[in-house]
């Protein structure tokens, strides 16, 4: 194809349009293809230079601009379209018959824009076809998304079980004269402040606070007294209140309160609060307290009261049936082993015979007997309760996620923190395409707990690294999977943790029964038993087992005195020793507490007869003479 | 009489490839021979006739360059690409045909008929 650009044309341009049109400037446009330099004449001073009547001029320009094409698209038909009616005119047509002749302008211009685009070369009509799809792609994502949006947003909740009243009927049922709590709390209104912080070495009448103690426990002995009396009643009585701090339950669970439907009637069931437990603990320190004193005045029938009622206490707690409470109640049971164990130790001879046998008594069926468990059913009814009231119900226990359980996910997960400008509404019609439905939801906490639970029975000499505490870590592994699974990540409790308590509880108890059974004998054959099969059944039913191995509990006497002892977390006998100090300030509580700590191996216990795994902690924990912890 | 537009889009792009088959011609050109050669009947405006042009173009059935007419002016000058005459070929025998089915029905008449009648 030849191209001539006129001189008259050329003169026309402007040195700025010039610089316009060059073929970087083509390029920068998008316009692929050759594009020769005379092209790159507006076609705006081809029209000028053309000398066509105005009206004409007009009629070119209009339609040329209208074809909304390239440049050197337009100048082409600029000049086609000029030529034209420079021919009209020459051919002595006039004005009017050759704009008759044109044709609608818009449909001109619409018409050559379509013929124009077909001749537009392949890499374009492929980048074209590209971008179209792109956006019809956009635009059906959109509507799909504000559809799921309208979905998401028309959800809510259908709050119909009120866990909380369930809970409470039972206490309920107790009669007002037979419930316990209410002389608890007396007792507590008649406590002289906190039970000070003393050492055990201050448990001695020559020691510098020896007056302030004896002091304090005479200044409550009313309290003490009401203690003893609420302890001895079977029953505690005590319901369960709706908790009022908000931010405890956000730093507890990492959700967010406000979010949930929520009513004073109907509170939310894991924002309970069991205001019991607290005072609890209170009276088991200062009946400890006074256990020891009353053991120094030779009171025996006082220190026996006393650590009874802490057992009582610890009984109570227990009746609140959380888990909270059962950790807070085998605290206690493990506090009046501890003051058993140390009024055994430091005066042997003030407790008599039948004080003795029947705290043996009271602390072996503490916590349900033998083997004591936690009880998981108040972390089943929180987990039903949050999901009523964060999924909607379909009537066939399934549902989907509400806005507010979307929220709460995307702010605990902290994925909303890593798109601070994209607002949560926006994004959570998306995470409701990824957390899980209600059912799955359900059933899989039901799965993971019942685990869970099932790991927390198993003793500490069958008891390896947690799987359950595996899982849980990957479900935190990546923002996707912790949205996932919540809220099953959120409120699924550690029971491998909380499960150590039970354990190192159970090891204390039996222990305690084990230095019973010690002084009993003493006291009998003026000797200690060389084997604690000698004393079985008449002062100890069985011989307890060593809750890291699962063999009779270790026995030893050291210069004549017993040694009572389990073998500890590395599950071998180091006959009876401490682990190393690890300096000098190293005392023996912090290294008796190290042998006792559950601390699996990284790669797992080796199989029975395997190595023995070198690199976890040498030494025993020490279970008697007690050691001041 | 003027086609309607449904019959000139069939039967323009035939008789633009047509008039192109002897000579390469410009569009004002294509026109007026259009309007003459076939008595009005497929005359066609600027808004047919270069939308009509560029989509010929653009199938590769024939061909445009821009040159200097004796007059001094620039004109675009159309001819037909080996394509395009296969196409017109194609086209022709298609055209024949209708109109071959056309003249059974007596839609078109004879030729001799009609040369009688019009004598």
């Amino acid at each position: 194809m030849s191209v001539v650009t006129p001189n008259s044309e050329r003169a026309a341009l402007s040195n700025f349009h010039r610089v316009l049109c060059t073929p970087v400037s083509d390029l920068l446009r998008g316009r692929i293809g050759p594009c020769p330099p005379a092209v790159r004449v507006g076609w705006r001073e081809i029209v000028e230079a053309a000398g066509l009547p105005a009206v004409l001029a007009g009629r070119v320009s209009r339609v040329v601009h209208a074809t909304r094409l390239w440049s050197r698209e337009k100048v082409q038909v600029a000049r086609e379209l000029v030529a034209h009616f420079q021919d009209g005119l020459e051919a002595g047509r006039g004005q009017s018959e050759l704009l008759d002749s044109f044709g609608d302008e818009r449909q001109v211009a619409s018409l050559i824009r379509r013929a124009k685009l077909r001749d537009r070369p392949a890499i374009w009509k492929l980048t074209h076809a590209s971008a179209c799809a792109l956006q019809i792609v956009f635009a059906l994502v959109v509507l799909v998304y504000a559809v799921q949006a309208l979905r998401v947003y028309g959800r809510s909740p259908n709050v119909v079980r009120n866990f909380l009243a369930e809970w409470n009927a039972a206490p309920l049922l107790v009669p007002e004269a037979e419930r316990a709590w209410p002389v608890y709390q007396a007792a507590a209104l008649q406590r002289h402040a906190d039970v000070p912080l003393y050492e055990t070495s201050d448990l001695n009448p020559t020691s510098p606070r020896w007056g302030e103690l004896a002091a304090y426990v005479a200044e409550n002995a009313a309290a003490l007294e009401l203690y003893r009396r609420a302890a001895s009643m079977p029953k505690l009585g005590a319901v369960l209140e709706a908790k009022p701090d908000d931010e405890c339950i956000r730093r507890l669970y990492f959700i967010d309160p406000t979010s949930f439907s929520s009513t004073p009637e109907n509170p939310i069931f894991v924002s309970v609060w069991s205001p019991q437990c607290v005072p609890l603990r209170q009276a088991a320190r200062l009946l400890m307290l006074d256990a020891r004193v009353a053991a120094i005045d030779g009171d025996p029938e006082r220190c026996a009261a006393d650590i009874e009622a802490m057992i009582g206490a610890a009984g109570h707690t227990l009746q609140l049936r959380l888990l909270l409470s059962d950790l807070v109640g085998l605290t206690i049971g493990y506090q009046a082993c501890r003051a058993t164990k140390s009024v055994l130790h430091k005066h042997p001879d003030v407790l008599s015979d039948t004080q003795l046998a029947r705290l043996s008594h009271r602390l072996a069926v503490l916590g349900g007997g033998a083997e004591v468990r936690l009880n998981l059913a108040s972390e089943y009814a929180m987990f039903e309760d949050i999901l009523q009231r964060l999924y909607t119900d379909d009537g066939r226990g399934d549902g989907q996620p509400t806005p507010e359980m979307l929220s709460v996910a995307l702010s605990a997960t902290r994925i909303q923190q890593r798109l601070p400008r994209v607002p949560s509404w926006a994004v959570a019609p998306a995470a409701s395409t990824i957390l899980s439905g209600r059912r799955e939801t359900q059933a899989r906490f039901r799965v993971l707990l019942a685990r869970a639970e099932t790991e927390a029975r198993t003793p500490l000499w069958a008891r390896d690294r947690s799987e359950v505490d595996r899982e849980l870590q990957e479900l935190h592994s990546s923002p996707f999977r912790r949205l996932r699974s919540f809220p099953v990540s959120a409120c699924l409790p550690s029971c491998s943790d909380a499960s150590l308590t039970c354990e190192y509880f159970m090891q204390a108890r039996d222990a305690t029964l084990v230095a019973i059974a010690l002084e009993l004998y003493r006291r009998r054959t003026a000797a200690w038993p060389a084997a604690l099969e000698e004393l079985t059944p008449r002062f100890l039913p069985q011989v307890p087992l060593d809750r890291y191995d699962g063999k009779p509990i270790k026995y030893r006497l050291v210069d004549g005195q017993p040694l009572v002892y389990s073998v500890g977390v590395n599950r071998i006998d180091d006959g009876g020793r401490l682990p190393e100090a690890r300096g000098p300030d190293d005392a023996w509580a912090g290294r008796n507490a190290r042998a006792r700590r559950w601390q699996p191996p990284v790669g797992g216990y080796p199989s029975p007869g395997g190595v023995p795994v070198e690199s976890l902690l040498d030494g025993d924990w020490i279970l008697w003479p007690p050691v001041e912890e | 009489m003027r086609v309607e537009r449904e019959l000139m889009r069939g039967a323009g792009p035939v008789a633009v490839l047509k008039l192109l088959e002897r000579r390469e011609m410009y569009g004002y050109e294509l026109v007026e021979a259009l309007a003459r050669r076939t008595d009005g009947v497929l005359a066609m405006g600027q808004s047919t006739l270069y939308p009509m042009l560029y989509n010929l173009e653009a199938k590769g059935w024939i061909e445009s360059s821009e040159r200097t007419a004796p007059s001094g002016r620039e004109r675009r000058y159309y001819r037909l690409t080996r394509q395009g005459r296969t196409q017109l070929a194609d086209q022709t025998r298609r055209w024949q045909a209708l109109v071959h089915a056309m003249r059974t029905l007596g839609v078109v008449p004879d030729l001799p008929a009609e040369s009688e009648a019009g004598s």
